[in-house]
């Protein structure tokens, strides 16, 4: 059915393409095309002004030329469908059942946003599956194929090079789980081992294949293209991010360098935080880690939303902390968000009104409501498998239960879960007094999830921890 | 923080016992995407030899000059040319995202053809053009974007014999080597006229609130 209402959308948009003025399909499809054409001719896909995409998406738009005008958006619209179907394979490896991994990935199949996106021509769909795909491999324990799939990704668009150190730390030891005793723990937990290896190593070839093919065409203007021009963009034209206006005023001061990098230190402080303390679980960490980079970015618009809109639903089964009103909330919250920035925004853009201090208050506000998101996600989440945890370990462990119990709706719980810790602390105490605190091994809110987190939260008792 | 307001300045030349055409401007929409309306008008006086299905031929070519502050999307253009007809030659190089003070202004030649309206020959044009982001200001709210009056040509052709027609009856400027038509590699004879430019209607941007 998804996929039936994608071409459905893409024969409207047809359509109207040929019969109205106001078009459809997305001027960046028009930007690949383009570029595609320029290939066929020989040429550098960078001749098309604002191409700044890998040659890989102008080379798979070739049958555009020789097939149809649509075929880009076909492809667009089958992996945006195959983003859907693993959604739901990754859930069921997880262990989440039938009926909640369907209603999971209809929530990204039925949803009108990657629809509409898919079937306009914008290829932010390519960037969902491969995502999506390396978390798939990651979980089926193939390193390789992650590797080769994470590389692809980072080829096609930078960000995904966020998840490069959760992937790491995942690979770490067999039981895969940070043990640390002080310092001297971490750095010995980070050393590479047999699984990191061949990711790193595997990675960095296929990604310097690639990036030398690619040189080898077009020379440096694929490097500046592909890769610097988002590095090094500042655009100071109305966005939601929070920087938007500073970076705009600073243009009356010259050069902007420093305040461009100080822009990326809180971004790195929550990449590399979150990274430590979420490894465990690869679909939270790599939501969080976009959601992070896209709230904190220079330049945040509504294609970036993407990005992590994709992996939400991977991680809804599992937000059984949450109550319905509070989610319908934050969805509320996060959509109003949006609508007092867009009000401002197009009086400026089509009214010539100033609006500049509003639009950028209101994207403080859309700044803020994103941030209490990430923490009512970080709070209300249970992970379906608690961390393991070695019997004859007695240092330190990560505090799992203070991150997801604390501000939580779920009150009981977390009652629940203080007493399960205490006890296990007294079974388990040893001569260090920073005590070793896990999840609760047999929650059963947590073994038997058959329905999005909220039912289940009224119907789980609490079981001593033995 | 900038605002604009958007003038075209014009000039009001009008040679004694002379017949000129006349060239109306007009600036619509709000905010930073506006359409230029540009309409001439010929009186029928001026070319003697054109008739409806005759043998001679006229084309209008008008230079306009897109100052720094604004820009046309060559892309939109091009889109714009297969739907509605729109022939426009842009002469330099466009920076979509770059503002204003790192832009210089674009030349744009826009063709046209004459039609014949009551007891005169109209050639017109609308087309889009996008507000640049200005720099930033401490003492004004809004900046000017003049949009100049472009120069006219017109060239005639006698299509019996391929020969260009002379006999436009106004006064002209100079006679140049053009491009014949968009995206033409042929150079044609233009011959710029003088026009009388109607007085020029523009729409300022409301202040709202005080900064």
């Amino acid at each position: 059915m998804a996929l039936a209402l994608r071409l459905l959308l893409l024969v409207y948009g047809e359509w109207q393409d040929r019969t109205m003025a106001v078009k459809f399909t997305d001027i960046d499809y028009h930007v690949f095309s383009d570029a595609a054409k320029f290939v066929d001719q020989g040429m550098s896909p960078y001749q098309r002004a604002t191409y700044r995409y890998t040659p890989l998406l102008a080379w798979m738009l070739q049958p555009n030329i020789y097939i149809s005008s649509s075929f880009g958006k076909i492809v667009f619209i089958l992996l945006d469908v195959f983003t859907g179907y693993l959604i739901y394979t990754v859930l069921k490896m997880r262990g989440v059942n039938d009926k909640t991994a369907n209603i999971c990935a209809a929530i990204w199949l039925l949803n009108p946003l990657p629809m509409t996106v898919s079937s306009r021509g914008n290829a932010e769909s390519v960037m969902s599956c491969l995502v999506l795909l390396c978390l798939y491999f990651i979980y089926k324990g193939q390193v390789m194929w992650t590797a080769i799939v994470y590389a692809i990704a980072v080829h096609f668009k930078i960000y995904p090079v966020i998840y490069a150190l959760p992937i790491y730390l995942w690979l770490g030891n067999s039981e895969g789980h940070l043990q640390v005793s002080g310092w001297k723990g971490m750095l010995i937990f980070g050393l590479p081992n047999k699984g990191r290896c061949k990711f790193v190593m595997t990675t960095a070839t296929v990604l310097a294949a690639l990036t030398w093919i690619c040189y080898r065409l077009y020379g440096w203007e694929f490097i500046e293209h592909t890769y610097l021009y988002h590095i090094t963009r500042r655009d100071i034209k109305h966005n939601f991010s929070p920087y938007f206006y500073e970076l705009y005023l600073q243009t009356a001061f010259g050069d902007s360098t420093m305040i461009g990098i100080a822009c990326f230190i809180p971004q790195v402080i929550l990449l590399l935080t979150f990274s430590v303390i979420f490894y465990r679980e690869p679909a939270l960490v790599f939501l969080l880690n976009t959601f992070s980079f896209v709230t904190f970015n220079k330049v945040c618009t509504s294609q970036y939303f993407l990005w992590y809109l994709c992996l939400l639903p991977l991680i809804l089964p599992m937000l059984t902390g949450i109550t319905r009103l509070k989610a319908v909330a934050m969805v509320t919250l996060w959509f109003a968000g949006q609508g007092i920035w867009l009000l401002p925004a197009y009086l400026l853009e089509f009214e010539g009104m100033n609006t500049f201090l509003y639009i950028w208050a209101a994207g403080l506000a859309f700044f803020l409501i994103n941030c209490y998101i990430m923490h009512t996600i970080m709070a209300c989440y249970r992970p379906l498998t608690p961390p393991t945890l070695s019997k004859q370990s007695t240092t330190q462990s990560l505090n799992w239960t203070k991150w997801n119990t604390r501000d939580c709706d779920s009150k009981t719980e977390t009652v629940q879960s203080i007493d399960s810790v205490k006890t296990v602390t007294r079974k388990t105490a040893s001569t260090d007094s920073k005590s070793m605190k896990i999840m609760p091994k047999n929650r059963q809110v947590v073994d038997n999830i058959d329905s999005p987190g909220v039912k289940t939260r009224s119907r789980s008792k609490p079981r001593s921890v033995k | 923080m900038t605002l604009i307001v958007l003038c075209l300045c014009f000039m009001v030349t009008i040679g004694t016992g002379d017949i000129l055409p006349q060239l109306s401007s007009e600036i619509t929409k709000l905010g930073f995407h506006r359409e230029i309306h540009r309409k001439l008008t010929f009186p029928v006086a001026l070319l003697p030899g054109l008739v409806p299905g005759g043998d001679v031929e006229c084309h209008v070519m008008f230079d306009e000059l897109i100052p720094a502050g604004a820009y046309m999307d060559p892309y939109q253009l091009e889109n714009l040319r297969m739907f509605v007809g729109l022939n426009v030659e842009i002469h330099d190089q466009v920076d979509l995202e770059a503002p204003e003070f790192q832009s210089s202004a674009i030349h744009v030649s826009v063709f046209s053809n004459l039609s014949l309206i009551g007891d005169s020959w109209q050639a017109g044009y609308v087309f889009p053009v996008h507000i640049r982001y200005h720099g930033i200001s401490d003492s004004s709210e809004f900046v000017r974007v003049k949009f100049i009056t472009p120069s006219v040509a017109i060239r005639c052709q006698d299509t019996t014999y391929q020969m260009t027609f002379y006999g436009y009856g106004g006064p002209i400027h100079s006679q140049q080597s053009r491009l014949c038509s968009r995206g033409s590699p042929i150079l044609c004879d233009w011959m710029f006229i003088q026009t009388e430019k109607i007085c020029c209607r523009y729409h300022k941007n409301e202040i709202r609130k005080d900064f």
